[in-house]
């Protein structure tokens, strides 16, 4: 099921996040980002490994809070513009099953300089998994187990002002 | 002297990930309670299964984080958030 991607009255039309059940499509966002105005693109994506801990791992399964995460998605993308100087940006996430090799996330953001959109993407995805409700199950050789990401935060932290 | 209110605010609770399988399968559920506190008493009385759940888990309402005790209202969205692995 697709979730979650109308946009707010005053939701950045330059901002594209959605909460997806469809595999995801590098082109889309690659092409959603891309714009006579970007000298850059960058794009970040995420995929399932085969191995965990010298386990073989099967698949992930993902489950979302969509609205909120929609939500924490859409915040992201405001801290990102009061940071850095990014043309478009697109955050999709996957829900349900991942298999080995396909993506769960994929961040793309453009700007006229590389610097913006590399260091905007680092921050994205970091604060993505520290902050968006979503959740995964691993399934590997002998059993399940739900993941926990390393750091998780209430409130996102805004990048590092300026100088 | 604590004033409680005759109608009990009805609120929406949300069970995610760790905690839905934890009630059993039960994603969604109303309780009739004051604050947060309140409801995580209610929630263990309800489904015992969630007492080791929400040792880890946060609290949202109506999408936001709580990072204290948080007064509920008639109609408040509230989501167990268990450890969250996005990405």
């Amino acid at each position: 099921t697709r979730a979650m991607s109308a946009a707010p009255a005053d939701a950045d039309a330059r901002d594209h996040v959605e909460i997806t059940g469809s595999a995801l499509s590098l082109d889309a966002a690659y092409e959603f980002v891309r714009s006579p105005r970007a000298g850059a693109v960058v794009t970040f994506v995420g995929t399932t490994r085969d191995e965990f801990q010298g386990k073989r791992v099967d698949r992930l399964e993902y489950e979302c809070y969509a609205p909120m995460a929609v939500k924490k998605m859409r915040e992201l993308c405001g801290l990102m513009r009061g940071r850095w100087e990014v043309e478009n940006i697109h955050i999709a996430h996957r829900t349900g099953t991942v298999a080995v090799g396909e993506s769960s996330v994929i961040i793309a953001v453009s700007s006229a300089h590389r610097v913006a959109s590399l260091e905007a993407t680092r921050w994205c995805i970091d604060e993505l998994k520290a902050t968006v409700p979503i959740w995964k199950k691993e399934f590997f050789e002998g059993g399940e187990v739900w993941k926990e990401n390393e750091t998780q935060r209430r409130e996102i932290r805004p990048p590092e002002a300026v100088g | 002297v604590r004033l409680v209110p005759l109608a009990m605010p009805a609120v929406t609770v949300l069970y995610f990930a760790r905690a839905r399988e934890a009630t059993g399968g039960l994603v969604e559920e109303t309780f009739d309670v004051v604050d947060t506190d309140e409801l995580r008493v209610a929630l263990v009385k309800q489904h015992p299964g969630l007492e080791t759940v929400l040792r880890s888990a946060v609290l949202a309402v109506n999408q936001e984080y709580c990072v204290e005790t948080t007064a509920l209202r008639e109609r408040d969205e509230v989501a167990v958030i268990p450890p969250i692995s996005g990405g």
